[in-house]
């Protein structure tokens, strides 16, 4: 029976603060366990999966480049939210789609790489492509409506319901009131609902 | 509390704040239906939901960078050789001296300017960066004003450009931290009075001294839109800006020079009279060195007649420090 991995018990800050105190497979515990959840908010933040990746590894690497300013017990979680927030900005500005992203970004809908901008799923009211499931169809819709949202929303719905955040984490990771995370997610939730009435059939189980 | 259903529902909200959402859900049988709701939004984003798997290399990929960063040292310097190594000397030669004192007089009239200029441009950055903050308190206000920003209004008690700030604190949008002093200025952080404070203030003959003071204050270093004017039905109506009126649209910037009613031409003097932050409704934040910068090269702080005070129409909106009113002609608070 292989012997448990000592560091998986510890809690993150436990983590980074060994990592600071130069044990360095601290931090090889800490991207294993963000890999899947942190990589999932970058791919569907930046709707890339590449960009994705190469954003995620920057963020471990700007913990690193940061660690002298960690100070222990602080919550590792938000911290490493708001450097992947920040290291998100700066990959769409450099490829100068800040605000203006996916509406031109292509979605590989799964497995049979058919390929097509979100723009033309907008617009194709009417069934898709005979070949295309009814259930990817939605999902599609789904996103569309999703993307289309002002990122400042879009930014507060992915963390507190994809990331299932709270309000609390987000209002930090974000550097805004409490209060504004609240209405912001109430907005965002407010317009895919007007969205949404416009296309009845998702309201369909 | 309305905002606070999604929260609830997401497990978002802290104990607290869950409790009083439960409490309020067996008082209201009648919110349910909006619970609801919000549960079927929810429900339809769970299609969706499923993540992407990231590739089986990121976290060795992940890792190596870390390891190559951590271990990437700066090239040595190699050692001279022995017949490079000049001989010491003891005493400076004149030329020495006169290499010396040209390099001072060359260091002295390239570097200082250019110091002064970096400490001039941080300055300018840190001003725009506190206007970003204030964009998002904004923001954060139209949010729950339907899409209004703050207004100032025509009549006491909230007839000034520095209204702004007891508007947003009421709104509960404003960072704990935030500041109205212009980095450029080193000015005080906002007077943070309520709304109902500040009419309290206004009512009473015996504070008129703290609430004139309150008036000429509370925008610290920054100029805010006084709103446009426009005839409806043969009648002219003073309207604010809101979050749908233009992303070119200023609305907020470094105060201009000092002015009472009418404004000297000229520059803020936040940052030595060389320009001003001015803040888009979009969001952007550009150092402009005129002050031309409206909609069609409107001058942002005064309107079609010359004056500090409502604008004729939305593009001629106009931007006030503190103590400007919109209608400087009505009788004085």
């Amino acid at each position: 029976m292989a012997a448990l991995d000592p560091l998986t018990n510890c809690s993150d800050e436990d983590l980074l603060t060994r990592f600071q105190r130069g044990q360095t497979e601290a931090i090889g515990a800490l991207v294993s366990r963000y890999e899947r959840e942190l990589y999932g908010y970058l791919r569907r933040y930046l709707g890339d999966g590449s960009l994705a990746e190469d954003v995620f590894q920057n963020t471990f690497l700007q913990l690193c480049v940061k660690i002298a300013q960690y100070e222990p017990g602080r919550p590792v979680r938000p911290w490493l939210y708001t450097i992947a927030t920040n290291q998100a900005i700066d990959a769409l500005r450099r490829q100068g789609r800040h605000q203006a992203l996916s509406l031109d970004q292509y979605h590989e809908d799964g497995g049979n790489g058919d390929a097509r901008t979100l723009m033309e799923s907008l617009e194709s009211r009417s069934p898709g492509p005979e070949d295309l499931a009814e259930g990817q169809e939605r999902r599609q819709r789904i996103r569309a409506s999703v993307d289309r949202l002002p990122e400042f929303l879009r930014q507060v719905l992915f963390l507190a319901y994809y990331q299932g955040l709270k309000y609390r984490e987000i209002a930090d990771i974000l550097g805004i009131p409490v209060g504004t995370v609240k209405s912001r997610l109430h907005a965002a939730l407010v317009k895919l609902q007007e969205s949404w009435n416009t296309t009845p059939s998702l309201y369909e189980a | 509390m309305e905002e606070n259903l999604s929260g609830y529902l997401l497990n978002a909200l802290d104990p607290e704040a869950h409790d009083q959402v439960e409490r309020y859900l067996l008082d209201h049988p009648e919110a349910q239906n909006r619970l609801d709701s919000i549960r079927r939004t929810l429900d339809l984003l769970a299609e969706d939901r499923q993540d992407a798997a990231p590739s089986p290399g990121l976290k060795v990929a992940t890792l190596s960078r870390i390891a190559e960063y951590r271990c990437r040292t700066l090239p040595k310097a190699p050692r001279p050789s022995p017949s490079q190594i000049v001989p010491r000397r003891s005493w400076w030669r004149r030329s020495d001296v006169a290499v010396a004192a040209l390099l001072l007089i060359t260091v002295g009239s390239i570097g200082v300017p250019a110091l002064a200029n970096w400490w001039r441009q941080e300055r300018i950055i840190a001003c725009k960066d506190n206007l970003r903050r204030w964009h998002a308190a904004l923001l954060g206000y139209s949010d729950t004003h339907n899409g209004d920003f703050p207004r100032v209004e025509k009549n006491p008690p909230l007839d000034f450009a520095g209204a702004f700030v007891p508007l947003l604190q009421d709104s509960e949008v404003l960072p704990r931290d935030i500041s109205v002093g212009c980095p450029g200025n080193r000015e005080h952080t906002p007077y943070l009075k309520s709304v109902n404070e500040i009419a309290a203030m206004q009512a009473c003959q015996e504070r008129n001294d703290e609430y004139q003071d309150l008036r000429r204050k509370m925008g610290g270093c920054y100029a805010y839109t006084l709103g446009y004017q426009e005839m409806v039905n043969g009648t002219p109506q003073h309207f604010g800006l809101r979050c749908d009126s233009g992303d070119e649209l200023p609305i907020m910037s470094d105060k201009p020079p000092f002015c009472q009613v009418t404004c000297p031409l000229g520059n803020s003097p936040n940052h030595g009279g060389g320009g001003q932050n001015v803040l888009f409704i979009g969001g952007n934040v550009h150092f402009h060195r005129t002050r031309t910068v409206g909609l069609k090269g409107d001058d942002i702080f005064s309107n079609k007649e010359g004056i500090m005070a409502v604008g004729f129409g939305i593009s001629d909106s106009v931007l006030g420090p503190s103590e400007a009113r919109p209608y400087p002609n009505l009788e004085n608070p």
